[in-house]
């Protein structure tokens, strides 16, 4: 029985394994989708937004840490069972370990994210390639604004105005030098800190979010236990490893309801959406002072564009509905009529 | 009592292992044969007759004769496609009912593009509707036609009939949303029905995509039940790909599923913000263009359809309507499936046809 309960032990964790990556593919997916809408259009280039994917799908790796401890725990809480002994005692360990775990990672990125510096360095480690044309820019220019956030002085910022002017102006676009009123620094430099601005609520919505998900993961597994339990002292067995993944799908679904018609968890996933909105938004409008520059189309000149056609277009449709209105109503004049508008005519 | 650990005998399972195995080989026989237009949906022959746009207004090939002599115009949500109401010969909502005898219209909203982006609800209801409602009026000769509303589109067709009273017969909605304030519906609360922006900004979220994409919102309805419709089913695949008829059903699905249009983002962003969020429709304060809905000028007979096990539109924003509309004659059915099982399920499919067809014989006088 001890060998075959290790060899179920095995698939099992096989099964939490497999789930853990599917789910890690699934959230994957979900911010590639959100990233459709805005594809750089310069090849070889990648937006930030890419490496925020990325990182979070890497912290999915917390979340098949806290499935190995809910199998330990379900390992040691069945023989209880069966032997009639105190198995809540092991379900609340076992709760108490998880809060332990999302305090540890939740202390971790906290402390992260209250260190400016550190925080514009991952941004900058993160967002790679804006654009070919930036890079070297940026680059350098992270040093400097480290510097702004533990000196609070603005000297840095003057480094990174000088910076920008060399290298992206002078040097990338030195023939529109001949042209003062194109000088883009500052207009540059306040969306660049913008977009940081950005990118910083949306690396702590994104955190928050995240320990809420694997709350609930947990909490789920937790359920998973407590239906297990009920069903084995009702003496209704589990048959199949197929039944098992049925409870375990409606178990994790209600228990994902749940959490998220409380209002407090929609807050968390609504931080994290708006944010996510706000840092694309932010960014678009900073590839599209780039586009600008390169005298390409933007996109909200396209729409401009587009805005005007629907307008012209629903204005030539109500006219003609109008005047298909007017020709309805508009009845031929009688031969009399006809007659007496002709005699109405002066003559001269 | 055993755990379940203990319950399972590992050469039981090696059985389970290998029953499993042989299904999947059988299944991936199946999938070989198998080509994208063994999957097509929209099979019923039907014929373009109305085009506006990207819209296409169908009217379907009647197969037996017409027993009504008004015809049903079907309005579907700008949701996913609206061959769902007819996806195979054998499960199909339109088939069914034409061969009661009833006359078959359907809007195919089609595919918005960037183009079409700064679309209002101004332009579906009192445009595209209206113009749909228009020509076939003119094309029958008659003052007034039926409506049957699917989904948001059962919430458009209550807009349309509340300002259009006077070209409306009868008005059927099915699955439709209209009371959008309840706190225990995760696509509700999701939607921001109780937090409003705070749960999701509709005004940032349209201005920085545009379009909404399609692919969001499919990913948004996974997960209201991110394990079984984002991993179960798949796990179950293998379960059903060596029956043919099942793998196609799967397969058909799927299709459906997926194919989902992006969301004109004007549109969507009135759509999100006056119906879900501010729950505007039964407090009397939508306004489509310059008309005022108000669902007390509904005084057409209503035959309102719902699905008891909902998870999109759950019942009680549905059986709402009662409260809010004008009518006297107004009649309520329902079914024990879900969203999609209303129109897909063999006996909703035995059942709801006949339901529809006696409802509006009754009323055509």
């Amino acid at each position: 029985m001890q060998k075959e309960t290790n060899s179920w032990s095995g698939m099992a964790e096989q099964v939490m394994k497999t789930w853990a990556e599917v789910s890690t593919q699934a959230w994957k997916s979900w911010f590639d989708l959100l990233n459709l809408a805005l594809r750089n259009p310069i090849a070889d280039t990648k937006p930030g937004f890419e490496s925020v994917t990325e990182r979070f799908a890497d912290n999915q790796q917390l979340i098949l840490r806290l499935l190995k401890l809910s199998f330990h725990t379900w390992q040691d809480i069945f023989p209880k069972i069966e032997a009639g002994e105190d198995w809540q005692h092991s379900l609340k360990n076992y709760t108490q370990q998880l809060r332990a775990q999302i305090d540890e990672f939740s202390a971790g990125t906290i402390k992260v994210s209250q260190n400016a510096a550190e925080l514009w360095q991952l941004y900058i480690k993160e967002t790679q390639k804006f654009s070919q044309l930036w890079v070297k820019a940026w680059g350098v220019s992270f040093g400097p604004l480290s510097k702004a956030a533990v000196t609070g002085t603005s000297q840095p910022w003057i480094e990174l105005n000088n910076l920008y002017w060399n290298l992206l102006y002078e040097e990338t676009f030195g023939s529109l030098m001949q042209i003062p009123w194109l000088g883009p620094t500052r207009e540059f430099n306040n969306k660049l800190v913008g977009t940081f601005d950005a990118w910083t609520k949306l690396y702590r919505a994104g955190v928050d979010y995240q320990i809420l998900l694997t709350e609930i993961q947990g909490k789920s597994f937790e359920e998973l236990m407590r239906e297990l339990v009920s069903l084995a002292e009702k003496g209704e067995k589990v048959k199949d490893w197929r039944q098992f993944q049925e409870i375990w799908g409606r178990i994790a679904d209600e228990v994902f309801e749940k959490a998220f018609c409380v209002e407090d968890n929609l807050k968390v996933r609504g931080r994290f959406l708006n944010a996510l909105n706000h840092y694309r938004l932010e960014q678009q409008q900073l590839l599209e002072i780039w586009m600008k520059m390169m005298n390409l189309p933007l996109r909200s000149e396209v729409d401009e564009v587009h805005k005007s056609i629907y307008e012209l277009r629903k204005e030539v449709k109500n006219l003609k509905k109008a005047l298909a209105q007017y020709e309805a109503q508009a009845t031929p004049p009688t031969d009399e009529e006809h007659q007496s508008i002709a005699t109405s005519i002066p003559k001269f | 009592m055993l755990p379940f650990l203990m319950q399972m005998r590992l050469d039981d399972a090696t059985e389970e292992y290998t029953e499993l195995i042989k299904k999947i080989v059988k299944g991936i026989e199946n999938l070989s044969r198998l080509r994208e237009e063994d999957i097509e949906i929209g099979v019923t022959p039907k014929e373009a007759v109305y085009r506006e746009e990207k819209l296409t207004l169908y009217h379907f090939q009647s197969t037996v004769q017409k027993q009504l002599r008004t015809p049903v115009l079907i309005v579907y949500a700008l949701v996913n496609r609206p061959f769902m109401v007819d996806l195979q010969e054998d499960r199909s909502l339109v088939a069914n009912l034409l061969k009661l005898g009833l006359d078959i219209y359907l809007i195919d909203w089609g595919y918005p593009t960037r183009a079409d982006r700064w679309l209002t609800l101004d332009d579906y209801i009192n445009g595209y509707i209206n113009n749909c409602v228009d020509f076939i009026r003119k094309k029958h000769d008659l003052d007034k036609i039926n409506l049957l509303g699917i989904c948001q589109g059962g919430t458009f067709s209550l807009c349309y009939s509340a300002i259009y009273p006077e070209k409306v017969k009868n008005l059927i909605v099915m699955v439709t949303p209209v009371d959008f304030q309840i706190s225990d519906s995760l696509l509700y609360m999701r939607g921001g029905c109780t937090l409003g922006a705070e749960a999701l900004d509709i005004d940032l979220m349209v201005d920085c995509l545009g379009n909404i994409p399609g692919d969001f919102l499919n990913f948004e309805f996974l997960m209201l039940k991110p394990r079984q419709l984002g991993i179960q089913k798949y796990l179950d695949f293998p379960e059903i790909m060596h029956s043919e008829d099942k793998l196609l059903n799967f397969l058909r699905m799927e299709k459906w599923i997926f194919d989902s249009p992006d969301q004109a983002g004007e549109a969507y962003r009135q759509f999100l913000k006056d119906f879900y969020q501010a729950n505007k429709l039964i407090k009397g304060e939508v306004t489509i263009g310059d008309k005022q809905v108000n669902l007390g000028n509904i005084r057409m007979p209503v035959l309102n359809l719902y699905a008891e096990k909902d998870h999109l539109v759950p019942p009680r924003s549905s059986i709402a309507l009662e409260r809010y509309i004008g009518t006297t004659d107004y009649t309520v059915r329902s079914f024990p499936v879900g969203h999609i099982g209303i129109y897909v399920s063999s006996k909703v499919q035995r059942d709801l046809p006949p339901i529809i067809a006696n409802w509006l014989s009754a009323r055509e006088q």
